[in-house]
């Protein structure tokens, strides 16, 4: 027997193709040369460590596929929260918050239109109760979402709570309707257009594209200074700057937001037809994230 | 498997909850193949969707010639290939394919050169092997996937990569063999066993 036909046997072993007999004439082979049988150890060793690399599919694939093919092969729209979709939240809620509490920070876009304004006073967005509990359970460093210090907030308790139940936008698949706006009690100096919250829903590259400013720059630009977030409709978390804008890159608990894209994507179909079609479902679990302006 | 062929008869048919019940089934290995072939999970995701898209569309028309997972897997496949051939960026697999002229159906034997006394794949180590198994070519690496997780015969590889049984087995070894070459290499400074020495001696 030629050492080709050992190597050969090694490998008929290793994928589990190998007969009685032929194993037989491997381990005899094996038996009477030391350095072959380091071959085979080594490569069985590979064989295990490729083994070891096996990965679990995404939570969403399957349900994305079923999703595109019982939607005519449409793609469920990405939902993340990324830098665009936090700065949407900010330049809406600076926009519309206004005068008095906090600070007014006009949008160069932004026209004058008190009555539409008064819809939009935060930005929500829903997400399986699923999702939210396993963002809060991998990440219990960043629970911050039950139990994060409230720190530099410039509004009093029942200001924050007006906020939190009376300014709420629905985040809708392509574009935000007015129409199934709440009423405000608040009456902002002014109101983005609809092309304003539509474009604050753009990616970055997106922006890049329309010759936008990018999310992060929009940030700077506005001095965004305190996120905040609701979850079930409560505070759950309010951010500082230096927390907010250094996260993104480095890995604080919106980062692993967005290693949970897949769970977020997983739930997608379910998330949009709650939230477009606006069923009971649709307050399983909501986020809610703010942006305030300090004074 | 009868389960299974009613399966496929009923997606074929049009039901969807069938076809969902052997995308569950399936989406392991198709993702695993697809993650091996493009080095990159985003990518195994968008692609190993389109592998079951084009299987949804595809049904109508399967005439239970292969099987099903073989047919699947070759979706997958083509699916993949297509996606690298058009990869313009860069990409964190190698993505050289095979010359014809270079596949050979002989084995390198690997040469006499001393293996490192400690050849076990530590877990640190996995990321070498991991590493060595992006810088394979697609082909390679495409034999091997498929042998590891889908668990398939050599001559259903060889019908899906649509070569003979023995250029199967060839690429599957040298897969190894440069693994084990690279890994080598990587930890030991000595003179490697890179040097390969086509099949002589006998045992």
């Amino acid at each position: 027997m030629t050492r080709e036909d050992v190597f050969e046997l090694m490998q008929e072993d290793i994928d589990g193709q190998i007969s009685e007999d032929r194993k037989a004439m491997l381990l005899a082979a094996l038996k009477t040369d030391p350095e072959l049988n380091r071959y085979y150890n080594a490569y069985q060793d590979i064989q295990e460590g490729m083994i070891e690399l096996e990965v679990e599919p995404p939570e969403g694939l399957a349900r994305g596929v079923m999703y595109r093919i019982r939607n005519g092969d449409k793609k469920p729209r990405r939902f993340s929260f990324g830098l665009g979709t936090l700065a949407a939240a900010a330049v809406l809620l600076v926009v519309l918050v206004g005068s008095g509490v906090l600070k007014q920070i006009s949008f160069k876009q932004a026209p004058s239109t008190p009555e539409s304004a008064g819809q939009m006073n935060s930005v929500s967005f829903s997400m399986p109760a699923e999702a939210v509990s396993e963002m809060e359970s991998e990440n219990p460093e960043h629970a911050s979402f039950e139990a994060a210090p409230e720190s530099g907030t410039p509004l009093a308790e029942t200001e924050e709570q007006e906020l939190a139940t009376e300014m709420t936008v629905n985040h809708k698949s392509e574009n935000v309707q007015s129409d199934n706006l709440e009423e405000s009690m608040l009456e902002p100096a002014s109101a983005p257009s609809d092309s304003c919250l539509n474009d604050s829903l753009l990616s970055d590259a997106e922006r890049k594209d329309a010759d936008m400013p990018t999310a992060e720059e929009e940030l700077k630009e506005k001095e965004v200074s305190i996120l905040r977030v609701y979850l079930h409709g409560e505070k759950a978390s309010d951010v500082a700057p230096d927390e907010f804008l250094y996260p993104f890159d480095q890995g604080y608990w919106f980062e692993s937001t967005l290693e949970n894209a897949y769970a977020f994507e997983a739930s997608l179909p379910e998330v949009c037809e709650a939230e477009f079609d606006l069923t009971e479902e649709a307050d399983e679990a909501s986020l809610i994230l703010v942006w305030l302006i300090e004074d | 498997m009868p389960e299974e062929l009613e399966l496929i008869k009923r997606a074929a048919g049009g039901d969807d909850s069938a076809f969902e019940q052997l995308v569950n089934q399936y989406q392991k290995p198709v993702y695993n193949l697809a993650y091996r072939m493009c080095g990159n999970p985003d990518d195994a995701f968008d692609l190993s969707q389109e592998a079951f898209l084009n299987a949804w569309k595809g049904l109508k028309g399967f005439q239970f010639q292969s099987s099903f997972s073989t047919w699947l897997y070759r979706l997958t496949s083509n699916v993949c290939l297509s996606y690298l051939r058009s990869k313009k960026r860069k990409s964190a697999v190698s993505l050289v394919f095979l010359d014809d002229k270079e596949e050979e159906q002989e084995w390198e034997i690997p040469d006499s050169a001393p293996l490192p006394e400690e050849q076990a794949i530590s877990k640190e180590e996995r990321r070498q092997v991991e590493s060595a198994l992006n810088s394979l070519e697609v082909e390679y690496r495409e034999a091997l996937a498929l042998s590891v997780y889908s668990d398939l015969s050599y001559q259903q590889i060889a019908e899906i990569q649509g070569v003979q049984e023995g250029t199967v087995k060839s690429r599957i070894f040298r897969a190894r063999e440069k693994i084990r070459r690279i890994i080598q290499s990587g930890n030991n400074s000595s003179p490697s066993a890179s040097n390969s020495a086509k099949g002589g001696g006998t045992v």
